[in-house]
């Protein structure tokens, strides 16, 4: 145990580092901090992933060497956090989006009720994983079989992309369940404390990056809002308990989309959230291979409006440390794909007529149209309809400084759901039986992202006189 | 009431209506899943049929591929949920061994919900050489 738990603080204070020197904002109130250590959970897991991955595929399984890898970006890491504190690089204190709040009722109740849901979640989840301790099915099935393969194969562990079990996926990517192998391979015990414990900091992390960075974009009442919608969405809490690896991606699009607000608001810090944003689309698409198409559409759809608005110059200036920030991530990902290639079965199931023939077929259109609507409509109970009615209250903020990136953001929304229908309508398998099995799980990746929108473009109770 | 004052209410109404819908779905979330079902640890079906493969893990090779047969014909991926629930356990917990859905390997893992006829693999190609007493069993194929 308390090596599980030494290998979970060195990932996180690997990651806070990281996340400390590329946006090394502070404020009055334990805002910024609070979202810092939220984005740790993901950088943090991925970037040590990542570096296992590496030391597997250069000289195979070694507890030891990717111990010492990762000792030695942490001593790098210390290192230029002490250099950077001498010179007077840690910048000084800022007010990050608190004043006017002031000690107002409704931010009380509303932080006393984030409080309270907060610690629901918690118990709900831990009730949810006593009862299901190996996850549900694609859980055990999937995810924590690929951490069995690379923990206990030794030389062997590429035999987790055998073609013989191509129903486990072997094309899927692995941050999730190298984070998993590692905890076991450290501790020498294959408990199951550990995937349920990464699934934990993931749910916690996304709950704590959409109302921290609220926090910070508009103030702390529209934060705890946003941080209780997504506490209060039964299947977000439920699934990410699931061991899959839908919360953890979409822990990373709204990591990303956050960073990306972030950037608009804190000028003076853009290289290095851009870097950071670049890591986390990286790390995205390091997670599921929902996170390739996100990657592939944010930064298109990020390039088009951005060229727009500051011209080609600036468009550069603004993605080269983004892409510094991805490059190393995206060049792990491609190595994966190319040495150990599996044909995913959603896309590679059938040839162009078939594929043809879906597309114009109105009836499996209108029967994943009508899945969509109504998953859609229906989601978390009902919770896109009441806050839709909260919004209509509310009205839009039309002078917030983020309607260039909420634009994006919505584009950016769009296009993935319009990726994912057509994924389903050309699906090689019984369409009814998909839409059934994973529609759900999509919309949980994109929930937080969707919250995220929502609460920066509606005023807060607040703004409205 | 001015505009203004009727503006706040629309705005307080709103907020609360809100905060009532959040309470009353982590209320039924924590009813239905804390409450409501009983928490019996170690009792879930996964872990309940994980713990027949310790004792088989010891019994196979460290790695390679085996085979595998059960009550069902290969083709049970398909169309039988839970038998392929039984295979997809087998394989998950008996990793880093590749369980291939087929008897055509050296060795062949044998998960049968309902135990075969006694002689059932008599003069077939496959040799029983050791049954755990709980529906598994590992054989091998005389003829690879």
């Amino acid at each position: 145990m308390p090596v599980i738990f030494a290998a979970a603080v060195f990932s996180l204070v690997t990651g806070f580092l990281i996340c400390d020197m590329f946006l090394p904002l502070r404020t009055k109130s334990a805002g910024c901090f609070f979202l810092k250590l939220s984005l740790a959970v993901g950088i943090g897991y991925g970037i040590t992933s990542v570096l296992m991955f590496v030391v597997l595929s250069a000289i195979g399984p070694s507890a030891a060497v990717s111990a010492l890898a990762e000792f030695l970006l942490l001593a790098v890491l210390i290192a230029v956090f002490i250099r950077r504190k001498r010179a007077g690089k840690v910048m000084p204190a800022e007010d990050g989006g608190a004043s006017g709040c002031g000690k107002s009722r409704v931010y009380a109740f509303s932080r006393l009720f984030f409080i309270l849901a907060v610690i629901s979640c918690t118990i709900v989840f831990i009730v949810i994983s006593l009862r299901h301790p190996n996850g549900f099915w694609d859980g055990w099935a999937i995810w924590n079989l690929k951490a069995r393969f690379i923990s206990r194969g030794g030389a062997l562990w590429t035999q987790a992309f055998s073609p013989l079990i191509k129903w486990s996926h072997p094309d899927y990517p692995l941050l999730v369940p190298l984070s998993v192998a590692r905890c076991w391979q450290y501790s020498g015990v294959e408990t199951q404390v550990v995937p349920a414990a990464i699934a934990f900091f993931f749910m916690f992390g996304t709950i704590g990056i959409l109302t921290y960075a609220l926090r910070l974009l508009k103030n702390p009442v529209q934060g705890y809002l946003a941080g209780i919608a997504l506490a209060a969405t039964p299947i977000f809490i439920i699934h990410s308990a699931s061991q899959y690896a839908d919360v953890p991606v979409g822990y990373f699009f709204v990591a990303t989309l956050a960073l990306l607000y972030m950037k608009e608001k804190y000028e003076m810090y853009s290289a290095g959230i851009s870097v950071l944003a670049g890591i986390s689309m990286g790390l995205a698409a390091w997670t599921k291979n929902e996170g390739i198409i996100f990657l592939a559409s944010i930064f298109f759809v990020y390039s088009v409006f951005r060229l727009r608005k500051v011209g080609f110059r600036g468009y550069v200036a603004d993605v080269l440390p983004m892409a510094a920030g991805l490059l190393p991530i995206l060049l792990v990902i491609v190595y994966f794909k190319t040495a150990y290639p599996s044909p995913n079965d959603f896309v590679a199931g059938q040839g162009y007529s078939v594929t043809m023939e879906c597309l114009t077929d109105i009836s499996i259109l209108s029967e994943v149209a009508g899945a969509f609507f109504s998953q859609i409509l229906w989601f978390g109970s009902g919770i896109f309809i009441v806050l839709a009615a909260y919004g209509l209250f509310l009205g839009i903020d039309r002078k917030t400084p983020f309607a260039g990136m909420a634009v994006t953001h919505a584009v950016l929304l769009g296009s993935m759901l319009v990726a994912y229908f057509f994924i389903f309508v050309t699906v090689p398998h019984d369409v009814t039986w998909v839409l059934r099995v994973s529609l759900y799980r999509l919309l949980v990746q994109l929930w937080p992202m969707c919250l995220l929108l929502f609460f920066v473009l509606i005023k807060t109770p607040s703004d409205v006189k | 009431m001015n505009d203004a004052g009727y503006r706040m209410l629309r705005v307080k109404a709103a907020f609360f209506c809100l905060m009532a819908f959040c309470f009353f779905s982590i209320t039924c979330l924590i009813a239905k899943e804390v409450i409501e079902k009983p928490l019996k640890i170690g009792s879930d079906s996964v872990s309940v049929y994980s713990k027949r493969f310790n004792v088989v893990r010891e019994a196979l090779p460290p790695g390679g591929v085996i085979g595998y047969i059960s009550n069902k014909p290969p083709e049970f991926l398909e169309k039988d949920n839970a038998e392929a629930a039984r295979y997809y356990m087998a394989q998950s917990f008996l990793a880093p061994v590749v369980i291939a859905n087929d008897p055509d390997r050296g060795i062949i893992l044998g998960n049968f919900s309902q135990l075969p006829e006694a002689g059932k693999f008599k003069g077939r190609r496959y040799k029983m050489v050791k049954n755990f007493g709980n529906g598994i069993f590992i054989f091998v194929n005389t003829e690879k």
